[in-house]
């Protein structure tokens, strides 16, 4: 497909109409970027496309499985995840599918994602989402959205990113029940070798603004701590990241004042 | 040389995207230019635009120009000078040669060149065609078609231009759209200039008597407060009320200069019940039958002259007069009698340019020429120091102030006097420095008064980052009624922007605070991304977002919009949202643009206890520009 037909797509799928009516909030991604309370938009040291579609890591492959048994320890909000990232030439391809829900309430992401590095220290990306929600015996909608992703290198420590999620928002009546679209600027800096410390800023309508810290330390070879803190959600978090040869096993707690912690595991196979 | 010294200073951020992939066409370029020009939403956006406007029309002849005409051209600085003053010597440069002479400035050199004529035109006809058509979500039409559409044609050689546009709004019919036209002709023998159709007129510097709002008050205009301006430019603005209709002239021979114009148009307004003017309609819609209504209700005649010597090579004086005459009695709030259907205003001015300063004065008024006095000085003590000072005291109606009186239609002071300083520095070289002060006292037509003072300091730190600045502003007005209202309001701006080999960004932080009495204060910001992505040669998009939380409308914010080619404006921030566009743009054929433009705005406002809805506009815009050269 040629960069015209790449961009007449996108703008002929920006037009549909997209009513989904649910929260599709960015609760659990994977361990690792649960530990930092989701912080991390700019980060050198992990990539997910459903925090920023855009990375400047150019070799990065790996399958992954998330499981969440039960959020705020509720066992009927539990998520299953599979994360694939394939690179080649500086250019990255994702896709992932994440189930979330009970029995009769069901949650799906379907992401599709796509990371150029344009320049050495720059990359743009863009994320297709499908979002399918389904009550059982009620209703079930599917409904396509648009992120888009940049992220620079400011200087040798130092990256810069910033996210528009849900380019695509509709302007149905069916306002309280709309994916937000939230628009994130992240730092992170890379202190060293080991370990990275990243701040982000979310901003959706209506909403107060959410600042996240989040960071990460390689305290062995094999061996990375994490931990993060998100203003407005009132999360606390931290994690482990254990390498195995190409396997990583990671886990996250998130604790929420009041709603109470969340627990995710993950194995991830890297391909490289 | 004074005004080769006075450019020196001219602040220019680009940078040198030396393997950029340069698809701009000359409107983005020029969108560019003024994105990093004007920081400040004052109303000096469209002066800079019409000026840029007027000499892409009117070129000057790079080969038998003088340097004090090419000083005069928009953005000019000290190394493009430079640059100009070497390429004259080598006569038939053409246009890309001279765009690539200085691959360190190519984008200022690629401005620069639209204003430039750098081969005789007498043989070729230039012509330029455009079609936009907008539709706005927030407009739903039953019958009449729901787009906006625009015409524009242009036709130009190097004696002369013809240009016209058509406008019809969403939800109007055809009839009630507007057009524009013009006709100039350039100068031969004793003729500067000749339009017929629509203009703008100016009489003096422009400190009085000029068709729009002259006066502004911002760090970015200090070099821009004084300079010679052209008395008539054609425009196909739609915008009817703030131009004129008719057949303007300027005739030149030897020192003597005589302009002469007449302008006859029609207003849209609101009759009372005695079938008199009561308000004036500006917003240019007639879609319904209460919009229909307001249409062509009053006529309105102006005619002018005005004659200007140069009495040595360093002075003028010049007086004139303007008559305007309505055909009905306009009984409109603002003004002090209720009978204004006739006026005549004459004026007197001078300037004075010598090596390193400049004074102008400009005086008008009905009875008394000296009601109302302007006064501008520009001092240059050396080629790094750039001062500005300016005085106003009006104590006309501001009516009586513009060429067409009822063109600005928020203005309703009745006195004003009040002070302008700038200055503009560049020691040490590792960083500039621009700052203005402006002090005011309003009296409004209820005997309202207003005081304040406005002071605002601009600093690029060079030793920091040379494509970064730093703007700080304070505004503390003061207005005197039974609760003495005073109100600061600080600001300050931070914005950077740089160029890769295929990606321009441009980011801005802005955060305001408003203090007023008895109130809580009122704090708002905005955060702005800016990507522009050169896909391939032909192929463009730029993604823009920007969100925001502006407390109140007093403590509103304001961001720069680029509509797609040829279309920038400021629009207000309020409320709680985010703003997004896209644009993609794609050239066809080598010749013809093709643009789409999408954009949304959500936004959030709270009202008492409510939980409002949240509000999106979105609007599409596509846009076709064809050229034959």
């Amino acid at each position: 497909m040629n960069s015209v037909n790449l961009i007449s797509s996108f703008f002929l799928i920006l037009f549909l109409r997209s009513n989904l009516i649910s929260g599709f909030e960015r609760v659990i991604i994977h361990p690792i970027a649960n530990a930092k309370s989701l912080a991390g938009v700019a980060s050198k040291k992990m990539y997910f496309a459903e925090l920023n579609p855009a990375t400047l890591l150019s070799d990065y492959q790996n399958i992954s499985f998330t499981n969440t048994p039960s959020e705020f320890g509720l066992i009927e909000l539990k998520s299953n995840n599979l994360i694939l990232n394939y690179s080649t030439n500086g250019k990255i391809y994702s896709g992932s599918i994440k189930k979330f829900g009970s029995d009769i309430y069901n949650e799906s992401n379907y992401i599709l994602s796509f990371s150029n590095l344009i320049e050495d220290n720059i990359a743009i990306g863009l994320n297709l989402n499908f979002n399918h929600l389904q009550i059982i015996n009620y209703s079930s909608v599917i409904e396509p959205t648009f992120d888009f992703g940049f992220v620079m290198q400011l200087n040798d420590d130092v990256t810069a990113a910033f996210v528009a999620s849900n380019l695509n928002i509709e302007t149905l009546n069916k306002l309280e029940n709309e994916i937000p679209m939230i628009v994130t600027w992240g730092i992170a800096y890379q202190y060293s070798d080991k370990g990275e410390l990243c701040f982000d800023f979310v901003k959706s309508v209506s909403d107060d603004p959410e600042i996240i810290v989040g960071f990460e330390y390689e305290i062995h070879q094999q061996i990375t701590i994490m931990g993060g803190i998100n203003s407005a959600r009132s999360f606390y978090s931290s994690g482990v990241k254990i390498n195995w040869e190409n396997l990583d096993f990671s886990f996250s707690i998130n604790q929420h004042l009041i709603l109470g912690s969340t627990n995710s595991f993950a194995i991830s196979y890297n391909l490289q | 040389m004074i005004n080769i010294l006075s450019a020196i200073l001219l602040i220019n951020n680009f940078q040198t995207p030396s393997d950029t992939i340069f698809t701009l066409t000359d409107e983005e370029v020029t969108d560019e230019f003024i994105k990093n020009q004007i920081t400040e939403e004052s109303s000096n956006i469209t002066l800079l635009l019409e000026k840029i406007e007027y000499y892409k029309i009117n070129k000057i002849d790079i080969n038998n120009s003088d340097i004090s005409e090419i000083i005069l051209l928009p953005g000019m600085n000290n190394p493009i000078l430079e640059n100009i003053i070497q390429i004259k010597k080598d006569k038939n440069i053409s246009r890309n040669e001279f765009i690539n002479y200085d691959p360190e400035n190519y984008i200022m050199m690629r401005f620069i060149s639209q204003f430039l004529n750098f081969e005789s035109l007498n043989e070729t006809v230039n012509i330029k065609i455009r079609e936009r058509i907008i539709n706005k979500s927030s407009f739903e039409s039953k019958s009449n078609s729901p787009y906006t559409n625009y015409t524009k044609l242009q036709f130009e050689t190097s004696d002369y231009q013809i240009a016209s546009s058509f406008e019809r709004d969403a939800g109007e019919l055809s009839k009630y759209g507007s057009i524009a036209f013009y006709f100039q002709l350039n100068q031969r023998d004793i003729l500067n200039k000749l339009i017929i159709g629509n203009y703008n007129a100016q009489i003096g510097q422009g400190l009085l008597l000029s068709s729009k709002s002259k006066l502004w008050h911002s760090t970015s205009d200090v070099d821009e407060m004084i300079k010679e301006e052209n008395k008539f430019r054609g425009t196909v603005s739609t915008e009817t009320e703030n131009i004129l209709k008719g057949i303007a002239t300027s005739l030149k021979y030897k020192n003597l200069d005589f302009d002469l114009f007449y302008s006859s148009k029609k207003l849209s307004a609101t009759l009372d019940s005695l079938g008199n003017i009561k308000s004036f309609y500006d917003a240019g819609y007639y879609r319904t039958e209460t919009e229909i209504a307001k249409i062509n209700q009053l006529h309105e005649k102006l005619f002018g002259i005005v004659l200007s010597y140069k009495l040595f090579p360093n002075i003028i004086i010049g007086t004139g007069f303007r008559r305007a005459n309505y055909t009905k009695i306009i009984s409109d709030k603002y003004l002090e009698t209720s009978n204004f259907n006739e006026s005549i205003v004459k004026t007197i001015y001078t300037n004075l340019n010598f090596n390193n300063f400049k004074i102008v004065t400009d005086f008008s008024g009905k009875e008394n020429i000296f009601v109302n006095k302007g006064f501008g000085l520009q001092f240059l003590p050396t080629n790094k120091i750039n001062i500005v000072f300016h005085f106003r005291d009006y104590s006309d109606l501001y009516n009586e102030r513009y060429v067409n009186p009822f063109s600005i239609q928020s203005s309703n002071n009745k006195k004003e006097v009040g002070m302008y300083y700038g200055i503009e520095m560049n020691i040490p070289k590792q960083f500039i420095l621009n700052a203005f002060a402006d002090n005011y006292k309003i009296t409004e037509y209820n005997f309202i008064q207003n005081s304040g003072s406005e002071i605002g300091i601009k600093i690029i730190p060079k030793f920091v980052l040379n494509n970064f600045f730093i703007e700080l502003k304070r505004k503390n007005n003061f207005i005197l009624t039974e609760t003495n209202k005073n109100t600061v309001i600080d600001k300050i701006r931070l914005q950077y922007s740089r160029d890769y080999k295929k990606i321009k960004i441009s980011n801005k932080i802005e955060y305001l605070i408003l203090k007023s009495t008895n109130n809580i204060p009122q704090k708002s910001y905005q955060i702005s991304n800016n990507i522009n992505y050169f896909i391939s040669e032909k192929l463009k998009l730029h993604l823009a977002v920007t969100i925001y939380k502006t407390s109140s409308y007093e403590s509103r914010l304001y961001d720069f919009n680029s509509n797609s080619s040829g279309y920038i404006y400021f629009s207000p921030l309020i409320g709680d949202g985010i703003k997004t566009s896209l644009v993609l743009n794609y050239l066809v054929f080598e010749k013809i643009k093709s643009s789409i433009r999408y954009s949304s705005n959500s936004v959030y406002k709270s009202k008492d206890n409510y939980s409002l809805p949240i509000e999106r506009n979105n609007e599409l815009i596509l846009q076709f520009d064809f050229k034959n050269y």
